[in-house]
Formats: C-alpha cells, sequence, structure tokens
C-alpha cells in the first residue's frame, strides 16, 4: 500500500506568539493527500491557505500535530532530502536586476547538484524541458525583471517542475495571469498530475477554475473543519455554499456559482433543451431573474424551432435570440 | 554566456580583469611620489640589487611592495564583504560597515586616544609603540565588540530588515559615542583621528603583512563555500528555504564572514569607504551576472584593482605629498557606478 | 664662556650694536628692524606684537598671522599711577600693573613665574599637565583655578574669578563667541607663529608690559638673546655641517617643519643642515614617506620630540615603524632626543631658546662645548 503523498493528523496550524500564547487559524485538520491527484485548496480569505500550505511545506512550524510526507516526517528528514520532495511556488517577488529565467529555473536543480552548483547536461536538458512545458522556451536569455507578471509567474512554476519533487504546491498560482493564462497553467498541472503522476496542491480564489480542473477540492474555513471531495460532489451537496457564504450571496448548486440572494427576485422556469441553455441562464441571472425549479411560475421559457418561446399566463413571444428575450422579458415586468 | 556589453562573453571581461590587475600592481611598485627608473625596480625585484642603491631598495620592497599587497587584499577583502552584505539583506545600498562594524573600529580608536591622552598623559600622537599595534588592537576590539552584539541580535530577530535597522542604529551609537570622545580629545589627538579615519594602505608594513594577509584570505576562502546558498537566497528566504538552504544558519555564516573581514581590514588600514558598496554593482553591471560563482572571484579582483588604482592616484600625484585613500576611492568611484547605473535601465526594456 | 652678572651689565650698552651687526649677519629669516632711539621701541625679533613707547603710557598692537594687514588688538597701557591722556580712547586703555590674569597657555604663564609675578595669575588651563612647580602647588592650593581643557571654556568659572585681562590662543576664524561673551579685556597670543627662537621668548616683554616690570623683562630677554648669539656666532664659521632631519610619520603622513620654521632656524643656528630648508613654509609640510626617506635617509640627525613617561628607546622607536630603523640617523643611534614630559618643553622652552640652542650645539658640534649639561635635547641613549 502507497503512503499517501500527505497525510495530517490533527495538525493545529497558526502562529506561536511570545508567553505560551497561540493563534490557531483552523480546527485540527485530519486529511489525506492521495498521490498523483490534482488538488485545490479553497477557502475565504484570510482563512490560512497561505499558512496551511506554508505549514506542510515546511517554512512554517505547526503549533501540534503530524504531518508526514510519503510516509515520513519532514523534521526528521535533511533540508536537502525535503527539498528534493517537495518543491513551492508562491507570489513573492524577485526583485534582483540580473537574474534571468533560465537562472531561476535552473536554480530548481540546485537540490539534486554538487557542492558548487554546476549543471551537468543532463540538468540542463530537464530546465530547457521545463520551460518548454510552462510555454517560456522563447524567454530564455530575457532577465525577470523584463518579464511580465504571468511570464514572471510561468518562470518560477517551471523552477518548481525543474525541480522535479513528487509533490508540488502552489499559492494562488494563477492570480497574475490572464484567462487563457490561467486555463493554460491549469492544464499544465493536469497533465502533470496525469501523465508523471505528479501530486499538485495549490490554493486559489478562483472557484470557477478549480471545479473544472481540481480532481479533489479541500475546503476550509475558521469555524469548521477540513472537508475534501470532489468538486460536484461539494457543489450539489450543498457545502460550498456552506464553506463559502456570505451576506447577501449564496451558492446557486445548480449552476455552480454565487450569486445575490434576492427573495423577492421574479422567477423563471427554462426549458433545458432551449439553444444555448448555459447563456439563457447566464442572462437571466444577470438581469436579477431567479432560476425556478419548476413549471408552474410566471414565466416559461421554451424552444421554438431554435428560437425561444416566452409563455406567461396569457401571452406568448417568439424571440430570435437571447438579447430580445431578456427584453421582452423586462417589457413584461 | 553574453555579459552587458553584450556580445564580449564573461570570460573574456574576466581574463581582462586579471590582467588589469597585474598591470595595477605593477604600476604601484612602479611608481610613487620619489621617481625611481624602471630599470631599477626591476632590479631589485627581481633580486639583482647594487649595494649602494640601499634607499631605493627600501622603498621598493619596503614601503611600496607591502602597500600594493594590502591594498589587494583589503580591496578584495571589502568587496566581497560588501556583495555579502547586499545579497543577504537584499538590499543594493548595504555595505560592509552597515552594520555598524566600521563605526566600532573607529569607537575603539577614538576611547585608544581618549584614555591614553587623558588619563596617562600619554598622547597618541606623540606616543610611540601605542601608535601603531595600539590602534589596530583598539580598532579590531571595537568592532569585534560590535559584531558580537549583531551575532546575538541576529539570533533574537525575526528578520533580517529588523537586523539592518538594528544595525544602523548601532552605528549611529557608535557614531555619537565617537563624537563625544572626539570632544573631550585633545587637538592632537583630534587630528590623528582624523588621519587615521581617512585610510591608509601604508600602515600595514612588512611585518605585519602576513597575519593581516592569511586573515583575509581565510574570509575570501570561507565565502567561497557559500556561492549555492548565496545564489538561492536571491530568490528569497522562502524559495531558498523550500531548496534545502538552511537560511537561519547561513545568514549567520554570512554575517560572521562579512563582519570579520570588514573587522580586520578597517582595523589596519582604517576606514576605507566605497569599495564594498561599488564594486558589486560594477561586477554585477560589467558581466551582467547576479550568480555568486561568477561574481565572488570577479568582485575580488575588481575589488583589488580598484584599490590599487585608487592606492597609486593617492601617492603619485607628482608632487612630494599623499591624498588620503578614502577621499580618491569616493571620488573615483561613485562617478563610475553612477555611470553604469544609468546604462542598465535598459534591462528594463529589451532585458537582454 | 662665563660672563658674571654684574659685567654683563656693563657691557651690555656695547654689545647692542654688535647685536644688532650680527643678528643681521648670523640669524636666519628674520624681517626686523632696529631702532636705537629711546622714544620707541621695536621688537627685534618678534613680529607678532609692537610696543611703542610714548611719554607716560605705551601702545600695544598684536598683529594676525593670517594678514598683513589686521591686527587682532590694540591697547594703550597706562600705569594706575600716571593719567590717561586725553586723545585715547578709554575703551582701549588697559591699567598696569593688572592683578587678575587669565593665562590660558603655559607659555602666558611662564614668563611671569621667571619675572616672579605667579601671584598674579588666577587661572590656568589643563592644570594636570603642568610641571612647574610653583604652579602645580599653587593649583593645588586652589589659589590659581583651572578654567579650560581640551578646547571648552569654562566661562561661567572665569567670571566668578573676576579677572582684569584674558589671554588667549586665537584662531582665523575669529574671537571663540563664549570669550566674546565674558566682556572682560583680552590679549590674544600668538608666539607660537614666531619663526625665530627669540622671537618667541621676546613676549616676556608684552608680559612684563602688563604688570609693570618692563625693564625686568628686558633685561631677561636682553640677556637671553645675549646668550644665543653668542651661541650663533660659535656656530656661523663652521664649514662642516651634519645633515639633520625631524618628526615622524603618521597615519601615511609625515609632517617635516617647514624650511622657514622654528625648527629650522633652530637646526640652523645649532650649525646643522636641515635637510628641508628648500620647503619654502613656516608651518609644517605633509610629504609621504617615500619623498621622505629618499632625501633624508642618508641625514646624519634625527630630531624627534615627544611625550614619553615612561622612557623611549630605539626599539620603541623601530617597533612604530619599521621602516625607522632604515634611516642612517637611526643606525648610527644619532638621534636627537627631547622627552616633553621630563623637560617641561612646552612650558618653558619658549622662554629658554638659549638652552636648546646648546643642547643643539652640544650634539652637532660637540667640540664646540665642553661638560654640557642637557636641558631639552640630548642623543637618545641606545
Amino acid at each position: 500500500m502507497k503512503e499517501p503523498a500527505l497525510k495530517l493528523t490533527q495538525l493545529e496550524i497558526g502562529h506561536q506568539q511570545k508567553a505560551g500564547r497561540k493563534i490557531v487559524l483552523l480546527p485540527p485538520i485530519n486529511i489525506t493527500l492521495t498521490e498523483a491527484s490534482l488538488v485545490a485548496l479553497a477557502g475565504i480569505n484570510g482563512a490560512g491557505k497561505t499558512t496551511f500550505l506554508k505549514t506542510i511545506t515546511g517554512l512554517h512550524q505547526p503549533i501540534s500535530g503530524d504531518i508526514e510526507l510519503f510516509g515520513f516526517q519532514p523534521n526528521k528528514l535533511s533540508r536537502s532530502e525535503l527539498a528534493k520532495m517537495v518543491s513551492i511556488v508562491l507570489t513573492d517577488i524577485a526583485d534582483d536586476f540580473y537574474l534571468r529565467t533560465e537562472d531561476v529555473v535552473a536554480m530548481g536543480r540546485y537540490p539534486h547538484l554538487g557542492f558548487w552548483g554546476k549543471l551537468k547536461t543532463a540538468d540542463k536538458t530537464i530546465v530547457e524541458d521545463a520551460m518548454y512545458k510552462c510555454g517560456i522556451a522563447h524567454l530564455i536569455g530575457r532577465r525577470l525583471i523584463s518579464l511580465s507578471d504571468g511570464e514572471r509567474q510561468k518562470t518560477f512554476i517551471a523552477k518548481a517542475i525543474a525541480q522535479d519533487t513528487p509533490l508540488i504546491v502552489l499559492d494562488e498560482p494563477s492570480a497574475f495571469l490572464d484567462y487563457p493564462g490561467k486555463l493554460e497553467l491549469m492544464t499544465l498541472l493536469r497533465n502533470l498530475v496525469r501523465e508523471q503522476q505528479k501530486t499538485i496542491l495549490f490554493s486559489s480564489h478562483d472557484l470557477d477554475l478549480l471545479m473544472r480542473f481540481a480532481d479533489q477540492l479541500w475546503l476550509i474555513s475558521p469555524s469548521k473543519p477540513i472537508i475534501s471531495g470532489s468538486p460536484e460532489l461539494l457543489a450539489s451537496s450543498g457545502k460550498i455554499g456552506e464553506y463559502f457564504n456570505r451576506n447577501k450571496l449564496a451558492f446557486n448548486s445548480i449552476t455552480g456559482k454565487f450569486q445575490s440572494e434576492n427573495s423577492s427576485a421574479q422567477s423563471v422556469f427554462v426549458d433545458r433543451n432551449v439553444t444555448h441553455y448555459y447563456w439563457v441562464v447566464n442572462a437571466l441571472n444577470r438581469n436579477g431573474f431567479a432560476l425556478s425549479k419548476h413549471d408552474t411560475v410566471g414565466f416559461h421559457v421554451s424552444d421554438q424551432d431554435g428560437n425561444y418561446k416566452l409563455t406567461m399566463a396569457d401571452k406568448q413571444y417568439i424571440c430570435a435570440d437571447i438579447d430580445e428575450l431578456i427584453h421582452q422579458i423586462l417589457k413584461q415586468c | 554566456m553574453s555579459s552587458i556589453f553584450g556580445k564580449i562573453p564573461v570570460g573574456a571581461i574576466m581574463a581582462a580583469s586579471v590582467v588589469m590587475l597585474i598591470l595595477l600592481g605593477l604600476l604601484n611598485l612602479f611608481l610613487g611620489s620619489v621617481i625611481i627608473p624602471p630599470e631599477d625596480v626591476w632590479h631589485i625585484l627581481t633580486g639583482k640589487t647594487q649595494l649602494d642603491d640601499q634607499v631605493k631598495q627600501l622603498i621598493v620592497l619596503q614601503y611600496r611592495l607591502p602597500q600594493a599587497v594590502t591594498a589587494i587584499f583589503a580591496g578584495a577583502g571589502l568587496a566581497v564583504a560588501g556583495l555579502l552584505m547586499q545579497t543577504l539583506f537584499r538590499n543594493p545600498l548595504a555595505d560592509p560597515s552597515i552594520l555598524g562594524i566600521s563605526s566600532g573600529s573607529s569607537l575603539g580608536v577614538a576611547l585608544l586616544l581618549l584614555f591614553s591622552g587623558t588619563n596617562t598623559g600619554l598622547f597618541l600622537s606623540e606616543s610611540g609603540w601605542i601608535g601603531q599595534t595600539g590602534l589596530i588592537m583598539s580598532a579590531l576590539t571595537g568592532a569585534f565588540f560590535v559584531l558580537i552584539i549583531i551575532s546575538w541580535l541576529s539570533r533574537i530577530m525575526s528578520d533580517m530588515v529588523s537586523l539592518l535597522i538594528a544595525g544602523i542604529m548601532i552605528s549611529y551609537i557608535t557614531g555619537s559615542l565617537v563624537g563625544i570622545t572626539k570632544y573631550f580629545s585633545q587637538k592632537e589627538d583630534l587630528q590623528a583621528f582624523v588621519l587615521w579615519g581617512l585610510g591608509s594602505f601604508s600602515n600595514v608594513g612588512q611585518a605585519r603583512l602576513p597575519f593581516f594577509a592569511i586573515a583575509v584570505a581565510l574570509g575570501l576562502l570561507l565565502s567561497v563555500f557559500l556561492v549555492k546558498p548565496l545564489n538561492l537566497l536571491l530568490l528569497g528566504e522562502r524559495y531558498a528555504a523550500n531548496l534545502g538552504v538552511n537560511v537561519k544558519r547561513t545568514q549567520f555564516f554570512i554575517l560572521i564572514i562579512s563582519g570579520v573581514l570588514t573587522a580586520v581590514i578597517t582595523a589596519y588600514t582604517g576606514p576605507v569607504a566605497f569599495i564594498g558598496l561599488a564594486v558589486p554593482h560594477l561586477a554585477r553591471n560589467l558581466l551582467g551576472e547576479s550568480s555568486h560563482r561568477i561574481l565572488l572571484p570577479a568582485v575580488m579582483i575588481l575589488g583589488a584593482s580598484l584599490a590599487l588604482a585608487c592606492n597609486l592616484i593617492a601617492r603619485l600625484p607628482g608632487f612630494e605629498g599623499s591624498l588620503p585613500v578614502n577621499a580618491v576611492t569616493s571620488l573615483i568611484g561613485a562617478p563610475v557606478v553612477v555611470w553604469f547605473l544609468i546604462r542598465r535601465k535598459h534591462l528594463y526594456s529589451n532585458g537582454k | 664662556m662665563k660672563i658674571s652678572i654684574v659685567s654683563r651689565f656693563q657691557i651690555k650698552k656695547s654689545y647692542l650694536l654688535l647685536l644688532a651687526g650680527l643678528s643681521i649677519l648670523v640669524s636666519c629669516h628674520n624681517n626686523s628692524t632696529l631702532q636705537t632711539t629711546a622714544v620707541t621701541k621695536q621688537s627685534h625679533f618678534a613680529r607678532g606684537f609692537t610696543i611703542n613707547k610714548f611719554d607716560g603710557y605705551r601702545e600695544l598692537i598684536v598683529f594676525s598671522p593670517w594678514s598683513k594687514t589686521d591686527t587682532l588688538a590694540h591697547f594703550f597701557i597706562v600705569r594706575h599711577t600716571d593719567v590717561i591722556p586725553e586723545h585715547i580712547p578709554l575703551e582701549k586703555v588697559l591699567r598696569t600693573p593688572l592683578q587678575r590674569i587669565v593665562a590660558l597657555s603655559s607659555t602666558q604663564w611662564g614668563p611671569l613665574v621667571s619675572l616672579g609675578e605667579i601671584s598674579k595669575v588666577v587661572a590656568v588651563s589643563e592644570s594636570r599637565f603642568i610641571s612647574n612647580p610653583l604652579m602645580k602647588k599653587a593649583v593645588a592650593e586652589g589659589v590659581v583655578a583651572d578654567v579650560a581643557g581640551e578646547g571648552h571654556y569654562n566661562i561661567e568659572k572665569m567670571l566668578l574669578l573676576n579677572p582684569d585681562l584674558i589671554l588667549y590662543s586665537p584662531d582665523p576664524t575669529g574671537l571663540p563667541s563664549v570669550l566674546e561673551q565674558a566682556a572682560i579685556q583680552r590679549i590674544p597670543w600668538t608666539d607660537y607663529f614666531e619663526n625665530h627662537p627669540l622671537g618667541r621668548a621676546e613676549w616676556i616683554n608684552l608680559l612684563g608690559l602688563l604688570v609693570d616690570k618692563e625693564q625686568a623683562a628686558q633685561d631677561i630677554f636682553d640677556s637671553i638673546a645675549f646668550a644665543y648669539m653668542q651661541l650663533c656666532e660659535l656656530t656661523a664659521i663652521i664649514e662642516e655641517r651634519p645633515s639633520v632631519f625631524a618628526d615622524k610619520a603618521f597615519a601615511g603622513q609625515w609632517y617635516v617643519p617647514g624650511g622657514k620654521s622654528y625648527m629650522a632656524c633652530l637646526f640652523h643656528d645649532a650649525g646643522a643642515e636641515y635637510v628641508f630648508a628648500h620647503l619654502d613654509s613656516e608651518a609644517s609640510v605633509p610629504l609621504d614617506i617615500e619623498t621622505i626617506f629618499s632625501k633624508a635617509g642618508q641625514a646624519d640627525f634625527w630630531r624627534i620630540a615627544q611625550s614619553a613617561p615612561a622612557g623611549y628607546s630605539y626599539n620603541t622607536l623601530k617597533a612604530e615603524n619599521e621602516l625607522y630603523s632604515s634611516f642612517s640617523a637611526f643606525k648610527k643611534q644619532q638621534i636627537v632626543f627631547c622627552n616633553t614630559a621630563e623637560t617641561g618643553y612646552f612650558e618653558s622652552g619658549a622662554l629658554e631658546p638659549q638652552k636648546m640652542l646648546a643642547d643643539l650645539i652640544a650634539v652637532f658640534h660637540p667640540e664646540l662645548i665642553q661638560n654640557h649639561k642637557a636641558s631639552y635635547y640630548k642623543l637618545l641613549e641606545p
């Protein structure tokens, strides 16, 4: 039986103050990270995602509890061994003037190198490979400070890849990326898991992205114990709503999105087979309408030969596109 | 790998620097306030001397040669100390004196002047053997005193920025203590203190040179062992830790090595300004590199060269006196660094 | 040469002319003019001040050493028992004899002690360095106060003493503001700018005027000058002059006395050849060690003056800087040394140039003076 990549037992994370006082951020954590999976850590701001990641990678001391990395205890490993086990990508900024992208990525190889840090040919190949995978091979020779935020982020991700560790931990990796970049990143991470059996744990605010790409979600909250599950399970069971709900915002398990709660919103029922169902729902939500599960409401939208038929108590309208449909509904209110 | 000049490879620049170092070293032997014909200098150096050339032989072997060697070690040592400080604090304005160590040696000297003057009636400026050895010992004591305080602080402070600020505060405290001792000193001793503070490579002398050179060489050698962790620290403490560096221990070693280098050099030459700050920037600019595997040897060579050049200018003038070393290092070095800083703004745009 | 006190007075006038002639011939770098009229008296050697004698009063002018045109002080000295002439501005009058003098430097009170007027001194500075036994006793007994040290003036203490005159050392930037506040009569003392040894000694005349002992002061000075001139005579005809240089390096700089300085004058009068006589300066000149070594490396003698309460030796000198042991003067053990701590050089030296000259001649030309007992300089014992 293979050891899980990460096993946390009664782990308390937080900050140890002087005079024995301690600030514990989360309830004791008991959770396991299976190998070769892409797991996302999600929670509201300030919940402690970054501290969590720093603690499990050995950058921060836990208050109490056990951490096991691939069956080993981190404080029993030498720093060099630990460096070959887990790599990190943070939102730190390196502001040195002269470092080049390949210099940074090459530093990922340092735990594997000898005393002087000289790269062998095999190492250089790994470095180039990592840069290629991240789509920054064309940036070889460029200085770090001349890169855009997204390019810089990718450089550090390439470094983590070059470090060649079974576990990669990333803190808000999609923060600086534009939308295609975010997708590229997620695809890259997923490929690393599928093709190279890497275990990847990352934190993110970007719920949409997590739901689409992560194998598992870990939800944390200061008042509830950590739970894990597939995105779909957690969404449909309402757990996401529980862990994320705020005033005036509620998680809609049908659409998989957070919406402002508005009990007085007009309900609309939309047939599942209408054209571009997803976008019709989107437009309705945006205009303040609530989606109803039941047929017996004021507004009913159904398909009519590829067009939209809007049925109200006594009237019917045919609309050619979504804009017209919305326009019509608004007119009736 | 190309350097900031674009096409010229790093290796070529390093080779050129070594050549320049040798050249400057020779110039320091051949030139001085007294004119000695080159052939004579050459004969003296190669050991074929005539007996009636005693004076010239003395000047070359006992005055110019120790000075040149002192300059080489002092320049290399200060440059390395400066580089270590800049990497440790990730601050381009850091230099060897930033933690107050050379202030500490100033304080040691000032206290010696004060006590030798008022307590015993022995005025340092007139007093004799206490003059040289005493100066060195008191400077070393003061510097190590500060170094010990800084080491202790580094243990209890949470981060490097706090330590930096603490070090600057220590500088201020020692500086004001120096001011107070100056206030109560005799005129002659004040002048002596000022002269010491102007820096000089000629105080070491042949007899003290071996100890000085070995101490500095030791520091340089130890710094070389830190190449890998120094590079990793460039990425920040967290990345460095993740890549296997024992950050606290490494920071401590960097502190100690830089501190000892600074303390020893300042004790023997007085506080020499600017080399520790400027040479790392010069090296980075010239080579376009941040990797310490290249920077460490580079700053050693460039630091030694700069010190030799300044020593040459300070003594050469063509008039019979000499200029203080500190004035020359600052006057020459500062504009060069500014020029390089202006040049490097193109790194932001095309980044090549 | 021994001359009894009585005969010295008798031959004084006839030697005056001889002095004048010799002074121009033999002595060095002095631009004095000699007037033999009884009405006015000008300094023979001192350039820093002048005393003009008038009927019933004296005019004292102290010149600025930094500017040919400025004067630092201008006073009219009138005895208490005399009437102040009408044309004299009252604020510039000093009534003598003064009774309560603050003398901040030892060359200011030293001559007063020699004149037997130590009682006129009420305050000095840096009393812990004083070696004169009379003054030490006075300070210890509280008769004389210590009001300054290390460049600071204790102005309140000074005022409490209610002095009628303050003697002080001026600097080019002007009067220290603290003294201005004192609003007491002040006379700046610039004797250390005199480059002729007799010029420095002649300042005793200024003090004599202030305590109404003009004649006594003049007599003392005349005897000093006479002795000095006689010694100059001894060396005037010497053809073989040994070479000499002075002082030491500090932090790479070596300040040598200028060619027109006090030390250079002494060297010349002592029958030596000063290696740096060509330097056209009255002050000290900083030179690089190399230069000094090449010019003075083979010099015969080396003059060093410093405070060495614990004693001094060739080993001590060598320990300061190895290069020193390579000087010819060192190797031949011909270092002319003055231990300023033991000899009271700073206190009495200015007033005893003839003794210093005699010491130097005894070293440079021992055949000229026999059985000489050194007061200041002697060869350093190996």
